[in-house]
């Protein structure tokens, strides 16, 4: 931190190295367009260097880097409230699959269905709810470390997660 | 235990999260409880799924350059940013005197005033104002305005 307060950028390359696919996942699961995620990302870095200074070290890097990337989802989120998602560069199994998507098995097409289904759920999620899933997502926060993030109490992450899968499971079930 | 208490602990209990004696009652429980043990299958399914079948794609190998070029931008120009978030206060600055100015002149015509008048003479200055104006004080004197209104002989 030090190095990147006194603007090294090497050091700031090692942050990128070690966070950089975090960032753009929890931005990219959060907004669901890659284009936005990307840019997310980017002003992340932009700002952990900008504004090294200001970093306190009794806080963790890490924490103060998730801090930052969650903030920037939410109010990202809240200046495009009205424009629609673009889908993801990234083809689905129904498109890589060899066969039109009316001849693919059945169990190929109700996933894909489902998952549709379940990304609806997701962004339909209270913002809270969705950035605690999101950051617990692939194991990667604990809930001390998610709770660090959110400012809030260990209970209320429990809480936050408990509520946020039931959810997810309800939407599927209908 | 009742499972409307345990099913609150599952989604805790699944990420290895819970503290020893809570762990150990969602345990036990699970064990003769089948409606609870599906519903902790339930809880992780969902997840499993998404990453399944929509994965994040890869972080695109330009965004480092990128990056370098908008730190490499901002150093070029501060004084852009310095100047561009200085006129951002003053503009919100100069709005709110603006506005606040505004809401007190609208303010202060809506609010029914007094009118100011001369304040009322004396009798003696009654009558001397009477003589000069060649008439006599038949009624109340009236004010009106500064101007005192007598009646003509």
């Amino acid at each position: 931190m030090a190095g990147l307060a006194a603007g090294d950028l090497d050091s700031l390359g090692l942050l990128y190295r070690r966070h950089a696919d975090f960032v753009f996942r929890i931005a990219y699961r959060f907004l669901h367009n890659e284009e936005e995620a990307q840019d997310i990302t980017q002003s992340v870095f932009v700002t952990l260097m900008q504004s090294a200074r200001k970093y306190r070290p009794e806080a963790k890097v890490t924490t103060w880097i998730y801090r930052i990337v969650v903030n920037r989802c939410l109010n990202h989120r809240s200046r495009v409230k009205g424009r629609k998602s673009v889908s993801s560069n990234a083809p689905s199994p129904l498109e890589t699959a060899s066969a039109p998507a009316w001849e693919q098995p059945d169990h190929l097409v109700e996933r894909a269905e489902q998952a549709a289904r379940l990304r609806e759920a997701l962004l339909g999620l209270p913002k809270r709810q969705r950035i605690a899933l999101l950051l617990r997502m692939d194991d990667e926060l604990s809930y001390a470390e998610i709770a660090a993030t959110l400012d809030c109490s260990r209970s209320s992450v429990e809480s936050l997660l408990f509520r946020a899968r039931s959810a997810l499971v309800r939407h599927l079930r209908k | 235990m009742r499972c409307s208490r345990v099913q609150r602990w599952l989604s805790a209990y699944g990420d290895g999260e819970l503290d020893a004696q809570r762990r150990e009652a969602v345990e036990q429980h699970l064990a003769h409880c089948h409606h609870c043990a599906a519903a902790l299958e339930r809880l992780k399914g969902p997840w499993a799924m998404l990453v399944e079948v929509d994965p994040v794609p890869p972080l695109p190998t330009g965004l480092w350059h990128r990056i370098l070029r908008q730190l490499e931008d901002h150093e070029r120009h501060p004084w852009y940013r310095t100047y561009r978030d200085g006129l951002r206060r003053a503009a919100c600055v100069a709005a709110c005197v603006i506005l606040g100015f505004a809401a007190g002149v609208l303010l202060s015509w809506q609010t029914p005033g007094t009118v100011r008048t001369s304040p009322r003479p004396v009798l003696s200055e009654k009558r001397l104002v009477a003589e000069a104006f060649d008439s006599t004080i038949v009624g109340p004197v009236h004010n009106e305005g500064g101007l005192l209104r007598c009646v003509p002989r």
